[in-house]
């Protein structure tokens, strides 16, 4: 009795604590299925296992790191459109595409929601620093030559999102129907009319009327909240997987 | 007692043996040398053999190859860290505009698109509009786009430029672009072409309005109000219009464009990815300057204005 008694193995607080500990790392265990990436065998494990990070190589040369040679404008072009797409979620909570609610959701949002000045100003903002970030990164990339074969076609994919990151932030001028943003989309799309040839029937498709109003409204809502986001994370996928398959260019 | 003797051989057998290993392998040394004179000139020699546990093991990665994680991640993570509080701050202290509710009576002078299409919506002043907004950003799109496919002579990738000459030719093109931009647009603000090519064709211009001609559609929808009738419109533009809003548009364009491969090729001996740098580094020039020029200096009826962006357009 006297020996089972002094026994750790039967002390109650050290048994919960023990199965804790052994619970705790079966369900770290769960998730991450190896140890703490400290040797070179986890760290692998670490980039491979993971959904998100394995869009990385598990190595990488030493001079791909340095940041004078990326500026992280193509990781920051992402950042931006991550941020971009919380807030831009958060935003449609308070609003409705309609002409006669639209302005006054974005007034209520100012002033009456909580921190929704905040959430719009870093949905404008972060559109502009996107729309400069990818601009850049897309210079970084051609005075580089880091289009050299095999990747002629990520460049050329690369474009493509550059058109879309343009894109995404004119379908979303539009939506706080404020003068500002009416005219600027006006002008906008008096310069698609101009397109030869097929100029107003471009811009009547764009604008689903012949002046601004509540077609072009749920056009650029429409456009802006689903269908280039959605063709923009597609592309996105193409071309990070294509960085992926021919490795960062960087210090040749 | 008999144990001992034992041990005492065996010690004697032991050293004996060690001993006559030393010698062999001094012997073998000294033949090795003299059969392979070049050795004697080694910086190294074997100082000892030690069991493979007691050596140094390296277990440190290659110097040139490293892990992701922690290497890049920490780069990356660092990276969003800096941004987040950034935009963080930003966004508690500067306000998004808000003007009032849109108006499609109230036409604000001027109007002004987004700023990054206000590059187009200058050279909309310079040519016509659908060269300004259309073709030449479409055109501008797909040469970019297939730089690539045209780009295949030799040199390295991964390095900034290049080399030094394409660092240079980066630079010359920069003061090219920027020298002739500023050049056009003042000249276009003190000579406006539109008025001398007007001056110069009294009788195109004397129409006041473009003469429009109809052709129908096969299969055209009367009823359809863009095409009424089922006839396309098409404007015969006057000859003052055709030479100030695309000839001399486009000549310059291509002037410009070659007389910049003439210099950097004269100049800098420029291969290839050099007159590919200068094109790109003009159209990333003139991309900047014309979207400062619209966003703020042009101000009411798009006119030059030096001190517009003092009126604080919203962005």
């Amino acid at each position: 009795m006297a020996t089972k008694k002094t026994s750790p193995r039967r002390n109650p607080m050290d048994q919960i604590m023990q199965a804790s500990a052994a619970f705790g790392f079966r369900v770290y265990k769960s998730v991450f299925r190896h140890s703490w990436p400290d040797s070179a065998r986890t760290r692998s494990l670490a980039t491979m296992s993971n959904v998100f990070l394995h869009l990385h190589p598990t190595t990488i040369r030493r001079a791909s790191l340095k940041v004078t040679y990326t500026f992280c404008l193509g990781g920051l072009s992402f950042f931006f459109f991550l941020v971009l797409t919380v807030s831009g979620v958060l935003l449609m909570f308070y609003y409705v595409p309609s002409v006669t609610q639209a302005y006054q959701d974005i007034k209520d949002l100012q002033t009456v929601v909580f921190a929704g000045q905040f959430l719009r100003n870093m949905h404008r903002w972060g559109a502009h620093a996107m729309v400069i970030v990818v601009f850049l990164h897309m210079c970084r990339v051609f005075y580089t030559r880091a289009y050299r074969p095999p990747r002629e076609f990520n460049w050329v994919v690369g474009v493509l999102l550059l058109v879309l990151t343009f894109l995404l932030s004119f379908s979303g001028y539009l939506l706080p129907w404020d003068q500002l943003s009416f005219w600027a989309v006006t002008v906008g799309t008096n310069i698609a009319k101009a397109t030869p040839f097929v100029g107003p029937e471009a811009q009547f498709l764009l604008i689903g009327g012949y002046e601004i109003g509540q077609n072009a409204l749920i056009r650029f809502y429409t456009l802006h909240v689903i269908a280039l986001p959605l063709a923009a994370a597609v592309l996105i996928a193409v071309h990070f997987w294509r960085v992926r398959k021919d490795g960062f260019s960087g210090g040749l | 007692m008999a144990d001992t003797s034992q041990e005492r051989q065996a010690n004697q057998e032991q050293a004996q043996a060690a001993a006559a290993e030393t010698n062999r392998r001094a012997e073998a040394r000294r033949r090795h040398d003299a059969s392979n004179p070049l050795d004697k000139a080694r910086p190294h020699r074997l100082l000892a053999v030690v069991k493979k546990e007691a050596g140094f093991i390296p277990t440190k990665e290659p110097s040139t190859i490293v892990h992701v994680w922690p290497h890049l991640l920490m780069i990356e993570f660092l990276c969003a860290i800096v941004f987040t509080v950034t935009l963080f701050i930003t966004s508690a202290f500067i306000n998004a505009p808000l003007e009032d509710l849109a108006n499609p009576e109230r036409t604000p002078n001027p109007s002004k698109a987004p700023w990054y299409f206000l590059n187009l919506q200058e050279l909309l002043l310079h040519m016509d509009g659908g060269l300004a907004g259309v073709i030449v950003p479409t055109v501008v799109l797909l040469l970019i786009a297939l730089v690539p496919y045209f780009d295949l002579g030799p040199g390295q990738m991964g390095r900034w430029f290049t080399s030094e000459r394409g660092k240079a030719v980066v630079q010359f093109s920069a003061i090219y672009t920027a020298f002739w931009l500023f050049f056009l647009i003042a000249f276009d603000i003190f000579f406006p072409v539109k008025t001398l090519m007007k001056n110069l064709f009294p009788d195109a211009s004397g129409k006041g309005i473009l003469t429009t001609i109809k052709i129908p559609i096969p299969g055209g929808d009367p009823t359809y109000e863009p095409t009424p009738g089922g006839m396309l419109n098409v404007s015969v533009t006057p000859a003052d219009i055709i030479f100030s809003n695309w000839i001399i548009p486009i000549s310059v364009i291509f002037i410009l464009s070659g007389l910049l491969i003439f210099l950097v090729r004269k100049r800098f001996n420029a291969d290839r990815r050099d007159i590919f740098q200068a094109l790109f580094t003009g159209f990333v020039v003139a991309f900047a300057i014309t979207t400062v020029v619209g966003t703020a200096f042009r101000g009411y009826g798009q006119n030059f204005d030096w001190l517009w962006w003092a009126f604080k357009r919203p962005l």
